[in-house]
């Protein structure tokens, strides 16, 4: 594979549309007639019985069509299928109970949105409140709240892993040592909620969407066994411009069934644009998760193994693609470290909040934490820097490919020198020396450094969720191995060239990217090629892996492009040498013509070959009668259904991460600046400069989010606080780091024919663990720990206020 | 003078005179999506905070979900489509798509027409501090505000 | 999340204004820039019956010097507070605190009446009428009323301006020699302040007189503190005295706590606030600072 890392490409495809004033987003759309409006009503309560709904003074609102009530959605309906032992039933609207506030109750219809939040606050409903628990470990006490009573238990899922030998290493180890660290609850906030437009078609049992969904469309599969129709009887349109997710968005299926349920009630198309309030509340949130973690290490900072036990808060329903905050990243679970032996209890626990569902960088956000946390204080326990033991520990270039002890293959990379590279560019060991204890007592802040290293996994086929099951419960008969990108390219009669791609992009440049990549193989200009943009699975074939999600474009997606592109280019030669009477073995594609190697008089333009193909049909050899048409089909191979011992390559590549982070912490008001951070990334080859450091770049802000400012709050009694964009506090400009640096190192992966590794979700994972080890190297001397995010003034001041309060001046 | 439930609005629209009967209920947002067809007027979050449905009252960048339309009569407004008619808006279109100052693009034309106005003001000096000051005030999920504020300073050194 | 059904009214005049007031009271609610009301609208936190749009009134909006006291019409803008070439050079302080507020955009429509009437317990303009001394203006059907700034902030939300009254205009005392200084904490740039702080005297031959120390964001209302006021007024301030100016600021204070702030921290950004305005006072009477170079954030 050749390292591939352009410095010039083309600009942006999708912004020019918006500039051109032709974007489309779901809220802009009037696709069918008589178009009405949905306002969704929703439990104040977090745990509350419902007795009673009226909906008389709503429905004789004018302008209001119909109200849909949990009655009907259980008479029309089904639960939406998961893998968990114990499921709660989850429907798309409460039937007798809700389970969090914000849960949908019922449905309002009405010719404007206006109307419809009027009859929306005119139905009455009965509530009887129950008690509510929102903690992930009382909800796990025998005396808890059950929220499924038939369940009898809040664990949706307890699973115990083993690989290597635990016992062994932890009783051979010379130091072990253990903590507890908490990940908070945060969201993807994509600027653009969800939006829907369901329409129910009765007489052909069929039901039409336009949606900001992005897949996977094995979530399709989902709501049609929910809605009980055939899934070829599903169509779902999703409009070119979709304005973010980052996994938020894949939790829009039940919403779409509700409304698809609210249309078959109105009796005509119905059209919801979800709102901001909404969206905080109930749409979906990374998983807030609480790890017990055990680490065992040798004197001289080898790291042993780890125990581990992840209690993920799933929230009131335990939803697909959950339960993969504990099962994505069992392939990387020793992230980029040579540790062979792990023990692993992963619960899936139910509570009295919205339920979570992907985050950028999902799972490993939540994974990482506690590892990297753990190892600045493992070095801190030998005396030793963080750095050091990194290094130290890291997966040696020699020893890729890598298998590790759960199952994943890191396929290429050179870890030790990204790690390197991040430490030089940050001038981490010159910093070390003017931090935390060692910083300058007459300074007006603390200082710190920190770093994380991730792994950073994509693409996938979501094999890795039966390993919720144990070995002997999966279905011998279904077994999801490989997962498949198609990409088609057409040809048309003048030359143009159109490709059609299958993957929703949500702001990740797709058409760009694919038109660059189609333009390079086929030596035109990115602009003469035509991306289709958004998806219609009623004209354009599609699979269950369909979509744009665990940062699979790169590897995956691009990989079908490239495929296709080849496919074309072969069509190209034969039909060149047909018209030329040539050997194809004998010509070349050559900006934009075929020419031959022998004569270089002889060719053909792209423009003359096309004409031929399209206009002359009735001269042309069978094979090619269908040439200007290709479909190239990328499997990525290497992703595997877990075996019995619960190992799984759970990711088709893995690309790494290294950042430092450099924070400032005001000694007065605790105030948290970054004030640098480096991150240096090894995606393979890069396809788009611009769209990869445009990548890293909100990979940061994401993770700055979750590490400082992000978290859905709710007081223990499961009422939720954070409302409004005045209490959930998306950073601004402002917030960034004062100064950031991107850089790569390129080291393709052949398990692609692109090279190229995932550049999505990258510094959403590290970010928050590079910015909480800088805060505890500023305030370690201080005596404080730090095991839990978002890291607030506020939270410092709980630890360390009544020292400052004694010694005002700040030391 | 009597209150009223509905009323008719009568105001100019990227410099095309409008005439419509609304609810006074309905924000400016809405009545610039809905009536007028400027759906590059975003909602992002209809309280003020994110500053995706910004758009320019007599030149000056305010949030349209913070307003009414029953407010626009006797008042200019401009939404990205006027602004796109200027040579200084197709300008920053175009340094905005080389930079790949957008990704999702749900925030962009929030982004460009504070942008706008900002460098309008010339011939006065603009700092990084201005810019910092202005796009701080709207909220771009995807970008990291790295590649925005490297397209906000090359059109703030290009300006004429 | 759209307003929930009211009427809507415009006056053309002040007249006109309290006549619909006086019509329909409590059902009534003023709409000036919306900056606030808006999103209690959109959200139906409040649901008026009639909302009187007093956006007409151009008769309310101006800036004028009359002796020695500037007048604010209740409908300016608040850019105009931080641009405004006169209230820049008599009442700096004034322009430095608005520049806190918000957004730009959100002081392109946002009122300095708007701001005084919502009353919010961590708003800018509410603080710097009390440390300014500033006289308010309301009118209502028995005529016109002039209350103390520090008396018109009765609570969180809570002024002192009834249903049927409009407030009409702020006057402001021009004092020479003014040394000030405005700082707040937020979280993120143009948030509402966790707390803030401004800090105001006048030199008069070496002496600080007539000190002012204004608390704003800690408890349901701008507090001026007293004995923070006597520590500031009683010598010349050197560096080593703003510490004991705040700790007598924040002396027995009980703040209120809420999600990004617990009433402990709140206590301590008051005083590192407090402490941090008096040595930007100190930096502009040693000609350190130009009154230009004050931001005042954090
Ligand atoms: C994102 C955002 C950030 C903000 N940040 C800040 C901040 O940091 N600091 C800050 O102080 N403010 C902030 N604000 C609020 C802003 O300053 C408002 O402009 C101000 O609080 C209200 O002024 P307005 O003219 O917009 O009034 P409106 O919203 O129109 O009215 C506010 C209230 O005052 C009443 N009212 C208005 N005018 C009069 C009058 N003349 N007589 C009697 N009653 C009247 C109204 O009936 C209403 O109850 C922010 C707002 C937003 C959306
Ligand atoms: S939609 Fe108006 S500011 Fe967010
Ligand atoms: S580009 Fe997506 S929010 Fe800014």
């Amino acid at each position: 594979m050749s390292q591939h890392s352009p410095t010039t490409a083309p600009p942006s495809t999708e912004g020019r549309r918006l500039f051109d004033l032709q974007a489309q987003y779901i809220a802009d759309l009037t696709p069918l007639p008589n178009l009405a409006q949905a306002a969704v009503v929703r439990s104040p309560y977090a745990h509350a019985r419902i007795r009673r709904i009226d909906t008389r003074a709503a429905l004789a609102l004018p302008g209001v069509i119909s109200v849909l009530t949990g009655r009907e959605v259980q008479e029309w309906s089904r639960p939406f299928a998961v893998a968990a032992e114990r499921p709660g039933r989850y429907y798309s609207c409460a039937l007798d109970k809700a389970r969090y506030v914000g849960e949908p109750v019922a449905v309002v219809v009405a010719t404007n949105r206006y109307i419809a939040e009027d009859a929306r606050d005119a139905i009455e409903v009965e509530y009887e409140p129950l008690p509510a628990v929102v903690d992930v470990e009382a909800a796990m006490q025998p005396s808890a709240p059950i929220l499924h009573e038939e369940l009898e238990t809040n664990v949706a899922i307890d699973r115990q892993l083993t690989y290597g030998d635990v016992a062994a290493v932890f009783s051979a180890a010379d130091i072990v040592f253990s903590q507890r660290y908490v990940f908070p609850r945060y969201q993807s906030f994509p600027l653009e909620t969800y939006g829907i437009i369901a329409s129910w078609n009765p007489s052909a049992s069929q039901v039409s969407f336009w949606a900001n969904f992005h897949g996977p469309y094995s979530m399709l599969a989902v709501l049609a066994g929910a809605l009980r129709v055939p899934l070829s009887k599903l169509r779902v349109v999703t409009p070119p411009d979709v304005g973010g997710s980052f996994g938020n968005k894949i939790a829009l299926y039940p919403y779409m069934a509700l409304m698809a349920l609210a249309s078959r009630k109105a009796g005509r198309p119905v059209k919801w644009i979800e709102d901001r309030l909404e969206s905080l509340s109930a749409s979906s949130t990374g998983t807030d998760r609480v790890t017990e973690l055990e680490v065992a290490a040798r004197g001289d900072g080898q790291l042993l193994g780890l125990k581990m036990r992840l209690m993920d808060n799933v929230g009131a329903y335990i939803r697909a693609p959950e339960p993969g905050c504990l099962f994505r990243p069992i392939g990387n679970f020793m992230n980029a470290y040579k540790i062979e032996h792990l023990e692993v209890n992963a619960l899936a626990v139910m509570t009295n909040v919205c339920p979570s569902g992907p985050n950028r960088g999902y799972a490993c956000q939540q994974h990482y934490f506690p590892i990297e946390r753990a190892i600045d204080e493992l070095a801190l326990k030998l005396g030793k820097d963080p750095a050091t033991v990194r290094l130290q520990n890291l997966i040696q270039p020699q020893d890729i490919p890598y298998r590790t002890v759960t199952g994943g293959l890191y396929d290429s990379g050179d870890y030790p020198r990204a790690t390197q590279r991040a430490l030089e560019l940050s001038q981490y060991w010159q910093l070390r020396q003017s931090t935390g204890a060692a910083a300058p007592s007459d300074s007006s802040v603390w200082r710190g450094v920190g770093m994380a290293v991730a792994i950073d996994p994509s693409g996938s086929n979501m094999g890795y969720i039966d390993v919720s099951k144990k070995a002997t419960q999966r279905r011998p008969n279904l077994v999801r191995v490989g997962s498949a990108q198609t990409t088609r390219i057409y040809l048309d009669a003048t030359g143009g060239i159109i490709v059609e791609l299958e993957t929703a992009a949500h702001g990740q440049g797709q058409e760009t990217t694919a038109a660059f990549i189609v333009a390079q193989a086929l030596g035109i200009a990115p602009a003469d090629v035509t991306v289709i943009a958004g998806m219609d699975t009623g004209s354009r074939p599609w699979s269950v892996s369909s979509g744009s999600y665990s940062s699979r474009f790169g590897a995956v997606g691009a990989s079908s492009i490239v495929a296709a592109a080849r496919r074309l280019q072969e069509n190209l030669l034969q039909a060149a040498a047909y018209f030329l009477d040539s050997d194809a073995s004998r010509l070349r594609l050559r900006a934009g013509r075929i020419v031959s190697l022998d004569d270089a008089q002889i060719g053909l333009s792209l423009k003359d070959i096309a004409a031929r193909l399209h206009w002359s049909t009735g001269t042309l050899p069978p094979h090619l009668e269908t040439a200007t048409q290709v479909a190239g089909t990328f499997v990525a191979s290497a992703l595997d259904y877990p075996n019995e011992r619960d190992q799984v390559n759970s990711s088709a590549v893995y690309a790494f991460t290294a950042d430092v982070a450099v924070v400032e912490i005001d000694k007065e008001t605790l105030d948290i600046r970054v004030t640098t951070y480096v991150t240096v990334h090894d995606a393979g080859n890069i396809l788009h400069p611009q769209i990869a450091r445009g990548q890293f770049a909100g990979g940061l802000l994401h993770g700055l989010a979750g590490a400082l400012y992000e978290e859905l709050r709710y007081t223990e009694t499961g009422d939720f606080l954070t409302g409004t964009l005045m209490d959930y506090l998306c950073p601004t400009l402002n917030e960034m780091p004062g100064s950031i640096v991107m850089d790569h190192i390129v080291l393709p992966t052949p398990q692609a024919l692109t090279g190229a590794k995932g550049v999505g979700e990258s510094t959403a994972q590290t970010a928050p663990i590079a910015i909480a080890n800088a805060v505890a190297d500023a305030v370690r001397h201080l005596g404080l720990e730090i095991t839990e995010l978002p890291l607030t003034p506020d939270k410092l001041w709980q630890q360390l206020g009544a020292r400052l309060e004694r010694e005002p001046a700040g030391t | 003078m009597r209150p009223q439930r509905r009323t008719i609005v009568t105001t100019e629209v990227n410099g095309a005179p409008v005439e419509a009967l609304v609810d006074v209920r309905t924000t400016l947002a809405d009545f610039l999506r809905e009536e007028v067809g400027c759906t590059s007027v975003h909602l992002g979050c209809e309280h003020g905070v994110c500053g995706a449905c910004t758009v320019l009252l007599n030149g000056l960048p305010v949030r349209s979900c913070l307003r009414l339309a029953a407010q626009a009569a006797g008042h200019e407004i401009t939404t990205l489509e006027g602004v796109m008619q200027t040579e200084r808006g197709k300008t920053i279109g175009q340094v905005f798509v080389e930079q790949f100052a957008m990704q999702c693009g749900f925030c962009t034309a929030g982004f460009a027409l504070s942008l706008y106005h900002l460098l309008e003001r010339a011939p006065e000096p603009v700092t990084d501090q201005d810019i910092h000051e202005t796009l701080g005030g709207h909220i771009c999920r995807c970008t990291g505000y790295v590649s925005i504020v490297e397209a906000a300073k090359r059109l703030r050194d290009h300006r004429g | 999340m759209k307003p929930a059904p009211f009427e809507y009214i415009a006056p053309e005049s002040i007249e006109q204004a309290l006549a619909a007031l006086a019509q329909y009271g409590d059902e009534a609610k003023i709409l000036a820039g919306g900056q606030s009301l808006m999103p209690l609208l959109n959200m139906r936190l409040t649901t008026p019956g009639v909302v009187v749009d007093i956006n007409g009134l151009d008769e309310l909006n101006y800036i004028r010097q009359q002796g020695e006291r500037l007048h604010i019409g209740a409908l300016t803008r608040q850019y105009r507070l931080e641009r405004d070439a006169r209230i820049r050079q008599t009442v700096p302080v004034l322009a430095a605190a608005t520049r806190l507020i918000g957004h730009p955009s959100i002081r392109y429509a946002g009122t300095i009446g708007g701001s005084l009437a919502h009353a919010d317990p961590a708003a800018e303009l509410p603080a710097a009428m009390c440390a300014l001394e500033a006289e308010l203006t309301v009118v209502g059907p028995s005529g016109s009323r002039a209350i103390q700034a520090v008396d018109f902030f009765q609570g969180a939300l809570n002024a002192d301006v009834r249903p049927d009254e409009l407030l009409t205009e702020v006057r402001i005392p021009i004092r020479k020699n003014a040394v000030w200084g405005v700082r707040e904490y937020t979280r993120r740039a143009g948030d509402f302040a966790l707390a803030g702080a401004i800090v105001l005297a006048e030199i008069e031959a070496d002496r600080w007189a007539n000190g002012r120390v204004v608390l704003f964001g800690v408890e349901d209302r701008p507090l001026r503190v007293s004995p923070a006021e006597a520590a500031l007024t009683q010598q010349a301030l050197s560096d080593g005295q703003a510490a004991g100016v705040a700790a007598a600021a924040v002396n027995g204070l009980a703040c209120h706590a809420d999600l990004h702030a617990s009433a402990e921290y709140r206590k301590q950004l008051a005083r590192v606030m407090v402490k941090r305005a008096c040595l930007d006072a100190v930096a502009m009477r040693d000609g350190k600072k130009g009154q230009e170079n004050m931001t005042g954030s954090a």
